[in-house]
């Protein structure tokens, strides 16, 4: 498979963004996740809880993370994930992942992450990626 | 504070018909997650384990969490020998490493807890993702 992925070269930096979370994806995450809490979808009980609409699940975030920049990258070279959540993701947000290649040590590239929705810092993380297979540079 | 034991086991497989679903649900696109004849699972994978066995919700509900408090604090995947791929089977369980009172900004008293999963492929027993999740409750001491 042909699968055009970009090189991990420190320094390298990055935007990608994502469309944005509708209600519908919110819902089709619960139900691939098996996680159920309504308060993701449920519009009065989000309200109730002192909302102003209902969030995207976290792990809904740190999945498109993943699959931005893994698939920029290249699926298979992952090697790790981290990510931290700082603010909730509303309906209809589209937020965009900002990452710099700040590091390769020992075939591990280590790209710093910063999730946002314009202004408004959402999520901070970081994803490992193998250079085993990058070309040698001796 | 020191965490009291909990373990919880977690075994899922690595399905086809689950992978596409989440590489639809997260807008992969073509390539690796949702095509070939062996897919790769997304990063976030292990999260349908609630689909297998201890669910998120029963973890809380077992170390004496109120779900309406808790906040998903942060999540961190490490993939030793490649990602996850279809086929593969894991097993491991999930524990408790720490619950700590930390105070928030506001003067809320706050309980840290986080959870580390450990899991191996079934065939190879070689260790296929370590996991840890932090969760944070908030009023609530630990």
């Amino acid at each position: 498979m042909n699968t055009k992925v970009s090189s991990p070269d420190v320094g390298r930096s990055f935007s990608l963004r994502t469309a944005p979370v509708e209600l519908e994806d919110i819902v089709r995450y619960a139900g691939a996740a098996g996680d159920f809490n309504p308060m993701h979808f449920d519009h009065d009980l989000a309200v109730a809880a002192g909302f102003p609409d209902n969030f995207a699940q976290g792990m809904l975030t740190a999945g498109l993370v993943g699959v931005l920049v893994g698939s920029e990258f290249g699926p298979e070279r992952v090697r790790g994930l981290g990510i931290r959540f700082k603010a909730p993701v509303w309906v209809g947000d589209a937020p965009t992942v900002a990452g710099e290649v700040v590091s390769i040590e020992d075939d591990l590239a280590r790209i710093e992450l910063t999730v946002a929705v314009e202004e408004r810092e959402v999520a901070q993380g970081w994803m490992t990626i193998d250079t085993s297979d990058e070309e040698e540079d001796e | 504070v020191s965490a009291p034991e909990h373990a919880w086991p977690v075994h899922f497989a690595v399905e086809r018909g689950k992978c596409r679903e989440l590489a639809d649900v997260l807008r992969a696109p073509d390539g690796p997650y949702r095509e070939g004849r062996r897919l790769t699972a997304v990063p976030t994978f292990p999260v349908v384990s609630n689909h297998w066995g201890f669910s998120g919700a029963d973890v809380l509900r077992d170390l004496g969490c109120d779900m309406k408090r808790v906040l998903h604090g942060g999540e961190e995947y490490e993939y030793p020998n490649g990602p996850l791929l279809e086929g593969q089977e894991v097993r491991g369980e999930q524990r408790l490493l720490s619950r700590e009172s930390r105070t928030g900004g506001d003067g809320t008293p706050l309980a840290v807890l986080v959870l580390e999963t450990v899991l191996t492929d079934a065939v190879t027993g070689d260790i296929a993702v370590r996991i840890r999740r932090t969760l944070i409750e908030r009023g609530a001491p630990a």
